[in-house]
C-alpha cells in the first residue's frame, strides 16, 4: 500500500500548524447513538444474555403471563412498538435483552415484511429508528429531507448540505486525509459523494491500524491492506442491504400514497353525495377531483361577496338583463323547454286551448317568422343573445388548500379505525366546514354546464331547422309561405315556439326556444305525415288507383316491402313535403278528427285540430275512411260518368244528394236519405247538425259509411238528371 | 384404544362444573384431541370407555364457556398442516370479524382466554388473543403501555437514565 506510506511523512513534514477551516458544528455521538459502521463491533442490545429473574414480575396480568406467551405477543409487534414495550418494565426489558430477543425481533421484522440486515452493522434500535424516525439524525430537526439506507441515516436538508460531500471537497477540507479512506467509506452512488464523518472515521481507523502495526513492529501497509479488504466485503453486503431497504422504503411510500389517495377519494365521494343530495348533477361535482382544487391562489380570507357578485355577473352576461331575473326562473324555463313527455304535451294543449289563435294569427306569425328568420340569419352562425365569451376561468375550480386536512381528519376521527372498521363516514364536520365553498363551486359548474348546453342546443336547433328555413328564404314568397304552412299546420306543436304571449315583440325569445323540442316536433311531424302518406298511398293503390307518382308505385308494387321500409323508402325518395302533396290532395274528406270525428280533408283536418281543439300532434290519429266508403264513392263517381277524382272540391261542386247506408258503433245499420256532400263529410244528418248547433258542442257520430248512392228521391235543381243506371248502383 | 370417539365429550372445569360438548367442538383443543385419541394414556386411559368427564383444572367455567363458544364457531375450520402452521400464523396479521367481536372482552377475561388457549393447545385462539394484545400495545409509548396493563414501573433511577440515554434519538416518535 503505497498510499499508506505517504500518510505519516506528510504529517511530519508539516511543521507549522495548518490553518484549517473551522469544522462545522457536529455534535459528538455517544455510544448508543453511534452508527457502528465499522465491522467487528459488538451489538449494543442483542447477544448479551441476561438471566431472567422473577423479581421484576408484576402482579398485573400482562407481566404475569408465561414467558412463551409474552414472546408470542411481542412477535406480533412492529419494531418500534417492540422498543416501547421493552421500556415499559424490567421484565419486558430483560426479555428483549435475553437470548430470544433477536428471534423476536427477526420475527417482528419478517412479519412486517422488512428484510433482515445481512450486514447487520446496525443495532435493532438503530434499525427501528431508521424506519420510524421523523427527525434528522444530526441536528434532530423535524424536517427530514432524505433517507440514506446505505448509511442508515436520515438527514435534513441543512445537514445533508453540510455532511454529504464529494471526494474532492472532503480531501480539500482535511488536508491529511488518509489516501485509502475513500476506499473504505460508504460511497453514495456514482458521483462519489461520501458522508464526511464516515470518511473521517475510516481515516481514523486506518491511522489506528497503521499505528498498531508500527507498534508491533509490523508493516503498516499490511494493516491498511487488511482493513481495506475487510471493508470491501462489508461494502458489498452493505450495498445489497441498502438496496433492499431502499426498495422497501419506496414500496412503503407507494403504499402510503395509495392510502392517502384512497382517503381523499372517500372524502370527496362523500362530499359529492352531499352535493347530489342538493340536486346538483354529478358532472357539476367533478371539480372535487380536480388536481388544482387545493391550489394556493385562493384563501379563506377571500371576499366571498365578491365571489357572489362575480357569479351574478356570469348569470347576467349569460342570460341577459331582460331574461328571468332569478336563476331558478331561468332554470325553470330551460327545464320546461327540455321536458318533452306526454304530460307536458298535455299541459301544452291545455295552455293552447286558452289562446285565441286562429288561422289569421298563424298567418301573422308566418309573416313575422319569415321576416325574423331572414333578418336573423338562421342559416348562419350568429346568435347574439347567447354570449360565448363568458369568463368562467377566474377561481373556477380552485379552493384554499385544506391545511393538514388529512392529518386533522385522521387525528380527529381516526379514519382507519372509524371508517374502515365501523363503516361510519366521519366526514360530516368536514362537509359542514367546506359546504359553502363546495356548493358555490358546484353551482358555478352547473351554470357553466347549462350555458354550454344552451350553446350546443342553439347549434343543434340551427342544424335541425336549416332545411326548413332555407325553403323560407327562397325567392318565391308564396313557396316560402306554403312551406311554412305545410310545416306549421302539420304540427300544431310548432306553436310551442312562440309560447310567450309577447313573443312577437321580443325576438330574443326565439333564439331561446328549446331546439330539442323543436327537433322532436319536426321529427314527429315528418313521421306522422309519412305514415299517413303511406297509408293513403296503399289505400289508393288497393282501390285500383294506378295513377300514383312513379316512385310511390315502384315502392308499392314490391309486395315484400314492409310498412316501415316503405316509410323509409318514401323518406329516402322524397326530400320535400310538396312531393307528397299530390297524394294528399287526392284524399277526399276521408280523415276523421280525433276529437269530434268530423270528416275533413287532410289539410283542413290539420287546421281544424288546431283551430277548434287547440290540439297537439293528433294528425296520426285521424283514421282513413273505411274500404266500403272508398269503394262506394268510387262506384258512384264511375256510375255518374265523372272523373274519379276524390278531391273534396270536385265532389262538392256536383251538388248531388246522396243516400248513405251507415252502421253505428252499436252495429245498427240504417240509411240516411238526401244527404248533401257536406253532410256526408261531416258524418251528421241535418237533424244531428241542428242538435249539435243548439247544444253548442260537437258530439261525435262515429258511424261507419257502408255505401253511398245518389239519392233516389231526386237531385238538386239545375243539375243534370241522374242516368237510370245510377239508381241501382250500390 | 383407537375405538370410535364418542359423539359427546364431558369436560370438567376447575370448579367441578361439567360441560357436555360435541366431539367436533372439543377436538379443536389439541390437548383434548390427544386425550380422546389415547395419546395421553397416563392422563385418561379410560376416556373413550366411560362417561367420565375430562378434568380441566386450569380452566374456570366462564372461561371454558367462552373458549367453547370459539370452538363451536370454528369447528369446521380446516386444520392447518403441521409443517406450515408456524408460517401461516405469522402471515395472517388480520383478525376475522367474528373473532374480533368475540375477543371484545375485558382484560381479565382476555388474558384468561389466552392462558386457557395455551393450556388447551388451541393455537388459532392463542393467536387471536396474542394479536389482540399486540394491537393494544401498537403505537403506544412505554408510559401508555404501563397504564394500559397496570404495569408498575420498576426501573431503578440508573436504569431510567440509561433508557433515556439510549432513547435520545427515539424521543421524536
Amino acid at each position: 500500500m503505497a498510499a499508506a506510506s505517504l500518510l505519516i511523512p506528510s504529517r511530519t513534514q508539516t511543521p507549522e500548524k495548518p490553518t484549517l477551516e473551522p469544522l462545522p458544528v457536529f455534535r459528538a455521538r455517544d455510544d448508543s447513538y453511534h452508527l457502528h459502521l465499522t465491522p467487528g463491533r459488538p451489538y449494543l442490545t442483542a447477544y448479551e444474555e441476561t438471566e431472567e429473574d422473577d423479581e421484576g414480575a408484576q402482579s398485573d396480568r400482562f407481566s404475569g403471563l408465561p414467558l412463551e406467551i409474552i414472546e408470542l405477543i411481542l412477535m406480533e409487534l412492529p419494531p418500534d412498538s417492540l422498543l416501547s414495550a421493552s421500556q415499559a418494565c424490567r421484565r419486558l426489558r430483560q426479555i428483549m435483552q435475553g437470548r430470544r430477543a433477536d428471534e423476536i425481533r427477526r420475527a417482528s421484522r419478517r412479519r412486517d415484511g422488512w428484510p433482515d440486515l445481512a450486514a447487520a452493522q446496525v443495532t435493532e434500535r438503530e434499525y427501528s429508528r431508521l424506519i420510524t424516525s421523523a427527525r434528522c439524525y444530526i441536528c434532530k430537526g423535524y424536517t427530514p429531507h432524505g433517507i440514506y439506507p446505505d448509511l442508515r441515516l436520515i438527514l435534513c436538508r441543512n445537514c445533508q448540505h453540510n455532511w454529504l460531500r464529494t471526494e474532492g471537497q472532503i480531501d480539500n477540507r482535511y488536508r491529511h486525509i488518509h489516501p485509502e479512506a475513500f476506499e473504505c467509506a460508504v460511497d453514495l452512488g456514482s458521483v462519489d459523494v461520501y458522508f464526511e464523518p464516515d470518511v473521517l472515521e475510516q481515516t481514523a481507523e486506518l491511522c489506528l491500524a497503521e499505528a498498531k502495526a508500527i507498534l508491533r513492529n509490523r508493516r503498516p501497509e499490511e494493516a491498511v491492506s487488511a482493513h481495506v479488504d475487510l471493508r470491501a466485503v462489508y461494502l458489498v453486503v452493505n450495498a445489497q442491504d441498502g438496496q433492499s431497504l431502499r426498495e422497501r422504503f419506496q414500496d412503503s411510500a407507494r403504499r402510503f400514497e395509495a392510502d392517502v389517495e384512497f382517503e381523499r377519494n372517500v372524502l370527496l365521494t362523500y362530499c359529492r353525495e352531499q352535493l347530489v343530495a342538493l340536486v346538483y348533477d354529478t358532472t357539476d361535482c367533478a371539480f372535487l377531483w380536480d388536481d388544482d382544487l387545493w391550489c394556493e391562489c385562493n384563501s379563506w380570507d377571500i371576499d366571498w361577496d365578491e365571489f357572489d357578485r362575480e357569479d351574478e355577473r356570469y348569470r347576467r352576461k349569460l342570460f341577459g338583463r331582460d331574461e328571468p331575473t332569478t336563476y331558478d326562473g331561468w332554470l325553470q324555463l330551460i327545464e320546461e323547454c327540455i321536458e318533452e313527455d306526454e304530460e307536458d304535451v298535455e299541459e301544452e294543449r291545455t295552455w293552447l286551448a286558452r289562446l285565441p289563435y286562429d288561422r289569421a294569427d298563424f298567418d301573422r306569425y308566418t309573416e313575422w317568422i319569415s321576416q325574423a328568420f331572414r333578418s336573423r340569419n338562421w342559416c348562419g352562425d350568429e346568435e347574439p343573445d347567447i354570449p360565448d365569451d363568458v369568463d368562467f376561468t377566474a377561481h373556477e375550480t380552485c379552493l384554499h388548500p385544506p391545511e393538514g386536512l388529512l392529518d386533522f381528519w385522521d387525528e380527529q376521527y381516526g379514519f382507519r379505525a372509524d371508517y374502515k372498521e365501523k363503516g361510519a363516514p366521519p366526514f360530516d364536520s368536514h362537509w359542514k366546514a367546506y359546504k359553502r365553498v363546495f356548493i358555490k363551486l358546484a353551482e358555478r359548474a352547473k351554470v357553466k354546464r347549462l350555458h354550454e348546453e344552451l350553446v350546443a342546443a342553439a347549434e343543434a336547433r340551427r342544424r335541425a331547422l336549416k332545411p326548413f328555413y332555407e325553403k323560407l328564404s327562397t325567392q318565391d314568397p308564396l313557396a316560402a309561405r306554403l312551406a311554412f304552412d305545410s310545416f306549421s299546420y302539420l304540427s300544431p306543436t310548432v306553436t310551442e315556439l312562440w309560447r310567450p304571449a309577447d313573443a312577437q315583440k321580443r325576438p330574443s325569445w326565439w333564439t331561446k326556444a328549446e331546439p330539442a323540442v323543436l327537433a322532436a316536433v319536426r321529427k314527429r311531424v315528418e313521421a306522422d305525415k309519412l305514415r299517413l302518406f303511406v297509408r293513403l298511398a296503399r289505400s289508393l293503390f288497393a282501390d285500383g288507383d294506378r295513377d300514383l307518382p312513379v316512385w310511390t308505385l315502384a315502392l308499392l308494387r314490391n309486395h315484400n316491402v314492409k310498412p316501415t321500409e316503405l316509410e323509409n323508402g318514401c323518406l329516402a325518395t322524397t326530400d320535400q313535403h310538396a312531393d307528397m302533396d299530390e297524394i294528399f290532395s287526392r284524399a277526399t274528406a276521408l280523415f276523421r278528427c280525433g276529437f269530434c270525428s268530423s270528416k275533413l280533408i287532410y289539410e283542413d283536418l290539420a287546421t281544424h285540430l288546431v283551430s277548434k281543439h287547440d290540439a297537439g300532434p293528433l294528425t296520426a290519429y285521424a283514421p282513413l275512411p273505411s274500404v266500403e266508403f272508398r269503394k262506394s264513392i268510387r262506384t258512384v263517381l264511375k256510375a255518374l260518368g265523372l272523373p274519379v277524382t276524390t278531391a273534396a272540391a270536385s265532389l262538392d261542386s256536383y251538388k248531388y244528394e246522396y243516400d248513405v247506408d251507415v252502421r253505428a258503433p252499436s252495429g245498427l245499420a240504417f240509411r240516411l236519405r238526401d244527404q248533401t256532400w257536406e253532410q256526408v263529410l261531416l258524418g251528421k244528418t241535418g237533424s244531428e247538425l241542428k242538435r249539435a248547433w243548439e247544444s253548442g258542442g260537437a258530439a261525435s257520430t262515429d258511424r261507419k259509411i257502408v255505401s253511398i248512392r245518389p239519392a233516389m228521391s231526386g237531385h238538386v235543381a239545375g243539375q243534370t238528371p241522374l242516368p237510370d243506371s245510377v239508381s241501382s248502383v250500390r | 384404544m383407537a375405538a370410535a370417539a364418542p359423539a359427546k365429550v364431558k369436560l370438567s372445569t376447575s370448579e367441578g362444573e361439567e360441560f357436555e360438548v360435541e366431539n367436533d367442538v372439543a377436538v379443536r383443543s389439541v390437548l383434548i384431541k390427544n386425550m380422546l385419541e389415547g395419546k395421553s394414556p397416563s392422563v385418561l386411559r379410560h376416556v373413550g370407555e366411560s362417561d367420565q368427564a375430562i378434568p380441566l383444572p386450569n380452566v374456570s367455567a366462564n372461561v371454558l364457556k367462552k373458549v367453547l363458544e370459539w370452538c363451536e364457531h370454528h369447528k369446521k375450520d380446516p386444520e392447518p398442516l403441521a409443517e406450515d402452521q408456524d408460517d401461516t400464523r405469522r402471515k395472517t396479521t388480520e383478525i376475522s370479524d367474528w373473532d374480533a367481536k368475540f375477543i371484545q372482552v375485558d382484560q381479565e377475561m382476555l388474558f384468561e382466554i389466552i392462558l386457557a388457549a395455551n393450556y388447551l393447545d388451541i393455537k388459532p385462539l392463542l393467536d387471536v388473543g396474542c394479536k389482540t394484545v399486540a394491537n393494544m400495545i401498537k403505537g403506544k409509548q412505554p408510559e401508555e403501555i404501563r397504564k394500559l396493563f397496570n404495569i408498575v414501573n420498576d426501573f431503578t433511577p440508573e436504569e431510567e437514565a440509561q433508557i433515556k440515554k439510549e432513547n435520545e434519538w427515539a424521543e421524536d416518535r
